[in-house]
């Protein structure tokens, strides 16, 4: 008798642990929803990556214009993400400039990163800049792209723009 | 005085040598068969990213013919007017011989084989192309091809309405060109 009684009371307890687990995920996945209801996202033009003052080879440029692209596009952030000239963004109210000003670079090797794992590391160093359509800055930050161990030199751009594109993801426009 | 003889001789032996090296008959020969060679009018290319629709890494052909740059791959095919691409650049590169599943197994190899395999490389060509879609949105187009291919693409490119800020290599004997096609020099490597 006093057996069935506990088993009752566990299942019971069960029961309620369950439903505040259920509770809680819930709610969490409300408030990981990226926008509240009846906000209307931002669009973002990337601009064209300037190397004013740093010599960058034109595939190392516009592997980062590239990917930068398709990182943002690939966070679901923006409700548009525009390419630098796109006449369209003209029309959009809403639309936010992300420009990325190349403060340093260094081509490695995969030859030596390959063969010795610890020399012939690729980086990239540049200031990501965000702003709405007034001018107002809503992100500067250095952002760093580095290919360590594995892969080509050109994967440093598409590290570059994964921790732009994290960067620009945590901000809500 | 034997001394200053002896290194009168070597200079000019040498001087003598390398004179008379181009106008052996088997280089000449070389010469003029590599300039009898047609120009390939496709050429095999690792489409990396960023030109129309073709996907990332896709391997095909890519040719200019008739004002169009056409890559055609297994599964998709993307053309873009040599008249919108605003920039063409070439440039070297290495990948290495032993790729794909097998250099993921050659990791495992004992004594650092896998290691050992990474110094086999070959070189290869990058080809850069800057170019504007038809609401004027800018797009990079990045390809590899064999080594020596991309000058050539480049030059058939810009016959047919291409742009560039770097000009093409001209032959020694010629006189470079002192204007540049395009807006702005950018410091490339070519």
């Amino acid at each position: 008798m006093k057996s069935s009684r506990l088993i009752e009371s566990v299942t019971s307890c069960a029961f309620l642990v369950l439903a505040f687990l259920l509770l809680g995920f819930g709610s969490a996945a409300a408030s990981d929803s990226p926008q509240k209801p009846g906000h209307v996202a931002a669009s973002v033009m990337v601009k064209a990556v300037e190397s004013n003052e740093v010599q960058l080879p034109a595939e190392f440029q516009m592997a980062m214009y590239e990917n930068l692209v398709s990182e943002i596009e690939k966070s679901k952030k923006f409700g548009h993400v525009y390419r630098d000239g796109d006449q369209k963004a003209a029309a959009d109210p809403n639309l936010l400039t992300l420009e990325v000003s190349l403060q340093g670079f260094k081509k490695g090797s995969a030859e030596a990163r390959q063969v010795t794992t610890v020399a012939g590391a690729t980086s990239i160093r540049a200031l990501v800049h965000l702003s709405d359509g007034k001018g107002q800055s809503l992100l500067n930050k250095n952002v760093n792209g580095r290919v360590l161990f594995f892969g080509e030199n050109l994967r440093a751009t598409y590290n570059f723009a994964k921790a732009v594109a994290k960067q620009v993801g945590q901000g809500t426009y | 005085m034997l001394k200053w003889t002896k290194s009168a001789a070597a200079i000019a032996l040498l001087t003598y040598s390398v004179g008379a090296y181009p106008q052996s008959p088997q280089t000449s020969g070389s010469a003029q068969s590599q300039r009898a060679a047609p120009t390939p009018t496709s050429f095999k290319a690792l489409h990396l990213m960023g030109f129309g629709a073709a996907g990332r890494n896709s391997s095909g052909t890519l040719a200019a013919k008739s004002g169009v740059l056409h890559f055609q791959s297994n599964k998709i095919s993307a053309d873009v007017p040599a008249a919108s691409i605003q920039v063409v650049i070439t440039d070297e590169d290495s990948k290495r011989l032993v790729r794909g599943t097998l250099q993921a197994l050659s990791m495992f190899a004992p004594y650092g084989g896998g290691r050992f395999l990474s110094l086999f490389r070959e070189k290869v060509d990058v080809l850069t192309v800057e170019y504007r879609d038809e609401t004027g949105g800018l797009h990079g187009g990045i390809f590899q091809l064999p080594h020596n291919q991309a000058p050539m693409l480049k030059k058939q490119l810009l016959e047919q309405g291409a742009r560039t800020t770097v000009p093409l290599e001209q032959p020694a004997d010629q006189p470079k060109a002192g204007s540049v096609t395009g807006a702005q020099a950018t410091g490339e490597t070519q």
